[in-house]
């Protein structure tokens, strides 16, 4: 893929163009044509078409780099850019620093010392070996020679060390053991052919490593040389010059140019990373001083104020802030619950041990009645016992009623019957006594007409006594036999009153006889109805004593069973009343646990009550 | 038409996100803050994704996310965090608040649609 320098992100007058666009306003007008361009940007990279998206990306950043679309056109630019490195590198797409390193790679390829990297270099000192030996302290103080005094070095080495070992060779009194070879090969030759050989074989190596040195020292010449023309524009120096040094320095000029240019665009950098600095000194003063916040907030919330809660800012602080807060979260809303449960498990265990009490003292008073009540069943038992004796006996007593109330009404009707025959013979005493009564009238009439009779006679003599009297002695005897009839008809006048008297008081008899008879009837009528009535009343009491007794038998036989179903009943509230014992006793076990119960919800309370939740 | 669910205070953010989706064919419903976005999930359809801001006023976007995820009925939605909190430090625990993914802002546009593509239900 195309890889893009991007010449508009690094440019010092974009740079400026930039910032000066960082005073604008965001104007409406200017989002929605970045936010256009944006959205058309990113179909063109969706289809495929990089460049072309590229272009549009590029002319975000180059309206408004610090706006958000601007940020995210620099994305999208360096993702693509990213993207087209992985492909060409054939390696996993990785942050912006792969092009330093290929950047930094480049440089150390034609850096002035990249050949010494095939020497062992300082850092290699410290090899396990671990011993610096000479030739390393050599090579490193050659290292560390300019150019001109190691020329000059190898100048005089070449001139002077074959003279010096001809010399040494020529002079030398004796075999010198530090060359044993030399000494065994030489033990037939002079000495002469032995410095001449000696002399002439370090020219030939002398030269030889003057002439190698000088190879390196011209390949890195033409290397520095080439760096340079990369460095300058890229135009080939040797093309128009004499030799490397008149490239290097053409180069070199070119360099002088180029980084004219760039010294504004590292000032800018500088600054920009000044700033970086400023930005990174006050986000470690803020991330400080967010811990510092952060620490005081776990300080309340240490003290039991669980209401607190850390201001969301960003970085680890904000992190742990959050955490904190989920955590401090969680816990409010736990001490909140166990608060609320506690408060009410207090309250319930108050009013239950009250219940509780209350409800052992009903127990107790239950128990109590029940015992009663038990007793009360003992009593109804009995007395439904006496009632079943009694009950039978009123049977037998009725049925005995009612045998007499039948026997009674045939006594009764027999009653009714004589009654009926003494009415007839009252009725006939009556009339015969009616008929006495008339007769006696009668008599009593004929007594009147003799009483007259005798007092006409009476009458009658006396006045022929007077007659005769008045004749003398003639009529003496007709005046005794007048005073004869005159006395008899004075008898008769007496026996006449005296029978009067006789049948009124026959005839007064005769009439309370009669009043006697009538009295009598009546109240033999009365006696005839009252006995009639008495013999329904028996027959009443008869059916009534027959209903009775078997009511009596029903009751009998319900008796029986009250007195089952009063057995039952007393066993029931036996059991009863030993529950209520067991209960009486349980509750006092569950008052005891309540106050328990009570005093460890006080402690939990007393515990939780330092946090604060609302 | 599938539904995503956008909770952003920055109006600027809210308008990119919205537009971005919009374009790549989704359905796009927006909240300013977590409150807010709260009473909506309870009164609509359920989306099938929710991005989120994490810095906002009031609750934060990971707050919001623990609501989501002890609900019975929301706890499948996929969720997005879409922040300026760039650390890995921040993306380890937005991550585990339960969220799927984690774009930082400023986000390729192209970025935030592949992620929502790969997490969409």
């Amino acid at each position: 893929m195309e890889n893009r320098p991007g010449p508009t992100h690094n440019s010092p007058s974009d740079l400026a163009e930039a910032s000066e666009r960082l005073s604008f306003p965001e104007t409406a007008q200017n989002s929605d044509y970045l936010l256009n361009l944006l959205v058309q940007a990113n179909s063109l990279e969706q289809a495929g078409d990089e460049d072309a998206a590229c272009i549009l990306y590029e002319e975000i950043v180059a309206i408004d780099r610090y706006s958000s679309w601007g940020a995210s056109a620099q994305k999208a630019l360096q993702s693509i850019k990213d993207r087209g490195l992985g492909g060409d590198g054939d390696r996993p797409t990785r942050e912006p620093s792969t092009d330093d390193e290929s950047e930094a790679s480049t440089l150390q390829l034609f850096s002035p010392g990249a050949d010494d990297s095939q020497f062992p270099t300082g850092s290699t000192v410290e090899t396990p070996a671990g011993r610096p030996t000479v030739w390393r302290q050599w090579t490193r103080a050659w290292r560390q020679l300019t150019v001109g005094t190691k020329l000059r070095a190898i100048a005089i080495a070449s001139a002077l060390l074959p003279i010096a070992v001809t010399g040494v060779v020529l002079l030398r009194p004796e075999p010198r053991p530090e060359m044993p070879n030399l000494e065994s090969s030489a033990t037939a030759g002079t000495r002469q052919r032995q410095a001449l050989l000696w002399g002439g074989a370090t020219a030939v190596v002398t030269v030889g490593t003057a002439i190698w040195v000088a190879d390196r020292m011209a390949a890195r010449l033409r290397a520095v040389s080439q760096y340079a023309c990369a460095l300058g524009g890229g135009n080939d120096a040797d093309g128009r010059t004499a030799d490397e040094l008149s490239g290097l320095t053409l180069n070199l000029r070119e360099i002088a140019h180029v980084l004219d240019r760039n010294r504004e665009q590292i000032l800018a950098l500088d600054r920009q990373r000044e700033r970086e600095v400023d930005r990174q000194k006050r986000e470690k003063e803020r991330a400080q001083q967010q811990a510092i916040d952060l620490l005081l907030y776990i300080e309340s919330a240490r003290s039991g104020d669980l209401t607190v809660k850390v201001p969301t800012v960003e970085g680890e602080i904000g992190a742990i802030a959050d955490a904190f807060n989920a955590t401090i979260g969680s816990l409010r809303s736990l001490v909140a619950q166990v608060k609320t449960v506690s408060e009410t498990v207090n309250q319930r265990a108050h009013s239950s041990q009250e219940s509780v009490g209350s409800l052992a003292d009903a127990a107790q008073t239950q128990s109590i009645e029940l015992e009663r009540a038990l007793n009360s069943v003992v009593a109804i038992s009995e007395s439904i016992d006496r009632v079943s004796q009694s009950t039978q006996e009123a049977a037998a007593i009725a049925r005995q009623a009612s045998q007499a109330a039948r026997s009674g009404e045939t006594a009764m009707t027999q009653t009714v019957a004589s009654m009926d025959k003494i009415r007839t013979s009252v009725a006939n005493s009556s009339k015969k006594a009616k008929r006495l009564a008339e007769s006696a009238q009668e008599v009593s009439q004929i007594l009147e007409s003799i009483v007259g009779i005798a007092e006409q006679a009476n009458l009658l003599a006396f006045n022929a006594s007077i007659e005769a009297a008045r004749t003398g002695e003639r009529g003496h005897g007709f005046r005794q036999v007048a005073d004869e009839v005159r006395r008899l008809a004075g008898q008769v006048g007496e026996a006449a009153q005296n029978i009067g008297r006789s049948i009124d008081t026959i005839q007064e008899e005769t009439a309370e006889v009669l009043n006697v008879f009538e009295l009598s009837t009546s109240e033999v009528v009365a006696g005839t109805q009252w006995v009639s009535q008495t013999q329904q009343t028996l027959q009443g009491l008869t059916w009534l004593s027959q209903q009775i007794d078997g009511y009596l038998q029903d009751v009998a036989s319900n008796t029986v069973e009250q007195a089952q179903a009063s057995k039952t009943v007393s066993q029931t509230v036996e059991t009863v009343a030993q529950i209520a014992s067991t209960t009486a006793s349980e509750a006092q076990k569950a008052i005891d646990s309540l106050q328990e119960l009570t005093e460890r919800v006080e402690t939990l309370q007393s515990s939780v009550s330092p946090f604060q939740v609302k | 038409m599938k539904n995503v669910f956008v909770v952003e205070d920055g109006q600027t953010e809210q308008t990119m996100i919205k537009a971005l989706l919009n374009h790549a064919g989704f359905k796009v419903d927006v909240a300013s803050d977590a409150d807010e976005a709260w009473d909506w999930l309870q009164k609509n359809t359920l989306p099938d994704l929710i991005v989120l801001d994490i810095v906002m006023p009031g609750k934060s976007g990971l707050e919001l996310c623990r609501m989501i995820q002890e609900d019975e009925k929301m706890k499948d939605i996929p969720v997005i965090f879409c922040s300026s909190k760039s650390e890995e430090f921040d993306r380890f625990w937005a991550l585990r608040q339960g969220a799927k993914a984690y774009i930082v802002k400023p986000y390729a546009p192209k970025e935030l649609i592949d992620t929502v593509y790969a997490h969409i239900r």
